[in-house]
């Protein structure tokens, strides 16, 4: 050890050792930088910086070594042989070239040993072989021991040096560079001091040996080039380290346009946040950084969050309030690695958006009551509660009386009006804990809570009528309206909400029909009735389904021959249960619920099939009700009717009574007049029970006139009967048109009416309606008789 | 006077029958609240006017703009202390004739009996509003030829 210690004190010119160290350490700043330059450039670039770092650094470890060598004072001649020289300087830059290669990329650690081994090995073949190329005039010994402590010293260092570099942990990654430094002194100083050069006079140096004043300038030369490179790299590196200012600073403005507030964190610190964060967190600009994540989002950890899964927080915002967000984390490359970046999104705006829709949804805008659905759910949810408590509660419905007239009369403006002052008269006469809701139009229900009992409904439904009975002032005129209001009560009344409405609005029909501004609860009565009639209605669908009708034909006769010559369909309902049900049972609901239409058609198409059939003298009449004439394509339904039977237009008589020319009698007399175009024709039903038949008379020529039958019930006593029958006859007679006389049940009868000079007979006296095949032997046995 | 410079004045009058329960001394103090409130928002709608109160039921004369007086009659038809309200007058007037007072009450005087009974026990509403209005216009009168709000029976 002392030999190490002489030799660094008295063998070295101690200039030289410094501006050694100088060169080495600008060496490899220079070969450092310009690979890292390497490292940021790409393509062909990367390959020349690459490859200049690698010469570079093979250059910085030969001068080193060459400046330490000319720093030997070793008190005689020497000199340097050329190849070898030369040689070494090759090894170097071969050696670290090989060695960066292979460390490229490389993970694992027994590698990286052995390719710190290789280098230190090339930077021992430069020193030895360095040393070999120094010559003396004499002899050179070597200190074996020392060189066999300190050659694997060296190169263990330099394999571990080489593993540290590879290392993630910083701490270890900072020792690499000592670690190479020390392994480089080692090798060169323990080399160094383990050579003993013996003075021998008989030695002369080679022929060929360079002296040192040759090879300094070359060494010179070399350090100089290292130095220029040293500052290309610093040039490099300022422009580097600029650009990546450059870079941050674009990337801070961007992060400040975004509207989202941005923070980059490292564990539960924000490093910088943007403008949008500091806005949204109250604070002034750059107040954030070094802030705590957990004081800004308290509860919010960074941690458990998981990346790209927006979570909903709160954030502390201006005087502490509470700013509900939602936050992102995500892990971004910045700069030198990935960072933590946490959006955050203000959810204030899209709250209150979707709090102003919800309640637009549920509430009418005019009246600003809950709307129809809302006061559904708000129904179901109270039923559903109740059931469990056993309380009693009502649903109230109201409509407005005489609204409609308003509203048509004085304006919709007006009607509006009038419709937001009813709510708020409504909200005056419900309980505390009572809601009200405008189903729509002027339709509007209470649901009325925690009732004491039928009372209670009848105080708050006599409120409601009270209030809404008053006069309304409206932009200076007054306008009296009334409420019908119709209850029904939970339990006893139903359970569920759609049958409390249910009832509820039969309570008020009934309250309407006794009777405006009145209330009704409900009555099990009523609900029987409506349920009878819903059955039926059910019933008749099904029967018109499968066909459950039949047609009856009752015959007219010749007046005064007695020959059959029409008969008139009428259409029977065989019920499976409830046998033949009558006409007047089920026609007044069919014209009520639109079934007329697909059962007048059936009537319509099988008289026609059936009377196709018949001697081609008797005709066919078939009854039109004033809800098929609402049916544009009558005309076509029947002339289709007429095409697929095969029955001719002459032989088809349409009935109809003057309710069908009440409703709309211009399209009305078009389809007549249609029909009649098309050959068939047309009589007048159940003649004189109407009002201003004569007029229709006038307005369309009808082919027949049937004398209603409730004038020859009194035939032929009643005077007066007999007198109109007459007129009617003789009227029929003047306007071209046959006349015929129903409900002759009597002998006395017919030979009244044939004695008038009517034209056609029909009732119980010629025949009661009979079934197909019995109408059919009826006829055979006339027409024999 | 031309129409531009007409005032917006609107008089409504209307009479009720009160549905207040309870001994003479609770119905007066209902009464007495009622004009308290009613003075307090009048005043600040800019409306005048007078209540009556027979003993059975109210007469009430509201003066004043059209929007303000519907406003005022949109809050007493809310209210569940009277009932079978009906208007007796209704249009605009060109001048008032209930005074200034934002709501005066008027007590009929003991004299004035049979005029209460005819108010009161008319079945023709007509016939019943021509007696209040009588009734009614008498005693503001009396009142403006007293001096002060003293004789207002101000509550
Ligand atoms: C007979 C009678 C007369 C009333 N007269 C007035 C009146 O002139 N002005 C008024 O603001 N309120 C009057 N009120 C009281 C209103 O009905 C209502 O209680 C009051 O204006 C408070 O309404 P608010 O709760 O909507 O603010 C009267 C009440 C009654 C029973």
């Amino acid at each position: 050890m002392r030999s190490v210690y002489t030799c660094l004190t008295q063998a070295h010119d101690h200039q030289l050792i410094l501006l050694a160290a100088g060169i080495c350490v600008v060496g490899v700043y220079g070969s450092f930088s310009v690979a890292t330059h390497a490292a940021r450039s790409e393509g062909r670039s990367a390959t020349l910086w690459a490859g200049a770092s690698i010469v570079a650094a093979g250059c910085t470890a030969w001068a080193t070594h060459m400046i330490g060598l000319l720093a030997f004072r070793p008190g005689m001649p020497a000199g340097f042989d050329p190849y070898l020289t030369a040689l070494s300087l090759l090894i170097a830059i071969a050696g670290i070239g090989i060695s960066v290669a292979l460390a490229i990329g490389q993970r694992k650690r027994t590698h990286r040993f052995v390719i710190g081994f290789l280098l230190g090995s090339s930077i021992t073949a430069l020193h030895y072989i360095g040393a070999a190329s120094y010559l003396v005039a004499g002899t050179v010994g070597w200190d074996r021991s020392l060189l066999a402590v300190s050659i694997p010293t060296s190169l263990l260092m330099f394999g571990v040096a080489i593993v540290v570099t590879g290392e993630r942990r910083r701490d270890l990654r900072r020792i690499g560079a000592p670690l190479l430094v020390g392994a480089i002194a080692v090798l060169h100083f323990c080399g160094m001091a383990a050579m003993t050069l013996t003075f021998d006079p008989e030695r002369s140096l080679p022929p060929h040996a360079l002296a040192p004043d040759v090879i300094a300038p070359v060494v010179a030369g070399v350090s100089f080039g290292l130095l220029a490179l040293a500052v290309v790299g610093l040039r490099l590196t300022l422009n580097a380290r600029a650009q990546a200012r450059r870079d941050q600073e674009r990337l801070r403005e961007l992060a400040n346009l975004a509207v989202e507030g941005l923070a980059v964190c490292r564990d539960d610190v924000i490093k910088t946040a943007n403008r949008s964060l500091e806005h949204l967190s109250g604070v002034g600009a750059g107040a954030l950084s070094g802030r705590r994540l957990s004081d800004l989002l308290p509860g919010l950890s960074l941690t458990t969050l998981p990346e790209r899964e927006e979570r909903e927080a709160e954030l502390i915002g201006p005087d502490g309030q509470r700013v509900p967000v939602r936050v992102l984390r995500s892990e971004v490359p910045l700069g030198s690695g990935l960072q933590t970046v946490l959006a955050v999104r203000d959810q204030r705006e899209r709250l209150q958006t979707e709090s102003k829709m919800r309640a637009l949804a549920y509430s009418d805008p005019l009246t600003g009551l809950p709307n129809r659905a809302h006061f559904h759910d708000l129904l179901a949810c109270h039923a559903a509660s109740c059931r469990k408590q056993d309380q009693t509660f009502a649903v109230l419905v109201l409509d407005l009386d005489r609204f409609k007239l308003v509203n048509d009369t004085l304006g919709h403006g007006l009607g509006d009006a009038l419709l937001r002052k009813t709510a708020r008269r409504l909200k005056a006469a419900l309980g505390a804990h009572d809601v009200v809701a405008r189903l729509g139009g002027d339709e509007f229900a209470v649901l009325q809570k925690a009732v004491a009992g039928p009372e209670a409904v009848h105080a708050l439904a006599t409120r409601i009528v009270e209030l809404i009975g008053r006069p309304f002032l409206i932009e200076g005129q007054l306008v009296n309206i009334g409420a019908s209001v119709g209850a029904a009560l939970a339990p006893t009344d139903g359970l569920e909400p759609s049958q409390l409405l249910r009832n509820a609005d039969l309570a008020l029909y009934k309250a309407k029909a006794d009777g405006k501004g009145t209330f009704r609860r409900f009555d099990p009565a009523l609900d029987a009735r409506v349920r009878a009639r819903r059955n039926l209605e059910a019933d008749l669908r099904r029967a018109i389904a499968v066909q459950e009708f039949e047609l009856h034909y009752q015959p007219l006769v010749d007046a005064r021959t007695g020959r059959i010559t029409a008969a008139e369909a009428l259409v029977r309902w065989r019920h499976p249960e409830r046998g033949l049900v009558s006409p007047a049972d089920f026609i007044p609901l069919a014209e009520e619920t639109g079934l007329i239409g697909p059962l007048g058609q059936w009537v319509l198409r099988t008289a026609c099939t059936q009377a196709a059939r018949w001697p081609a003298h008797i005709r066919v009449a078939v009854n039109l009700s004033p809800a098929q004439f609402r049916d544009l394509r009558l005309a076509d339904t029947v002339k289709a009717a007429l095409t697929t039977s095969g029955l001719a237009a002459d032989r088809l008589e349409l009935e109809i009574t003057e309710g069908v020319l009440l409703a709309d009698e211009e399209r009305t007399l078009a389809t007549l007049t249609r029909l009649r175009a098309a050959g068939v024709s047309i009589s007048m039903d159940d003649f004189g029970t109407g009002y201003s038949s004569l007029s229709y008379l006038r307005r369309f020529p009808f082919d027949k006139i049937k004398v209603d039958q409730s004038f020859v019930r009194q035939l032929p006593g009643d005077a007066e009967s007999a007198a109109i029958v007459r007129a009617i006859i003789t009227m029929g007679t003047c306007l071209g048109m046959a006349i015929t006389v129903e409900g002759v049940e009597t002998a006395e009868q017919f030979a009244f009416t044939t004695a008038e000079g009517c034209d056609q007979v029909q009732g119980y006296h010629v025949s009661r309606p009979l079934p197909l095949a019995e109408f059919l032997s009826f006829v055979d046995a006339r027409e024999a008789a | 006077m031309n129409p531009l410079d007409t005032p917006d004045l609107f008089r409504l009058v209307y009479r009720s029958r009160c549905a207040i329960a309870g001994t003479a001394e609770e119905v007066q103090r209902h009464i007495d609240r009622i004009l308290t409130v009613s003075r307090h928002q009048n005043g600040q709608a800019g409306v005048t006017g007078a209540l009556m109160f027979t003993g059975l039921f109210f007469v009430q004369a509201l003066e004043g703009p059209t929007f303000a007086v519907e406003a005022a009659f949109d809050r007493i038809c809310c209210d569940l202390r009277h009932s079978n309200v009906e208007v007796v007058e209704c249009g605009p007037v060109l001048e008032s004739a209930f005074g200034d007072w934002s709501m005066s009450h008027l007590v009929p005087a003991a004299d004035s009996e049979a005029l209460l009974d005819r108010v009161e026990h008319d079945t023709d509403l007509a016939d019943a509003a021509a007696t209040a209005m009588k009734l009614m216009t008498a005693l503001i009168r009396s009142e403006q030829h007293a001096s002060g709000s003293a004789q207002q029976f101000v509550a």
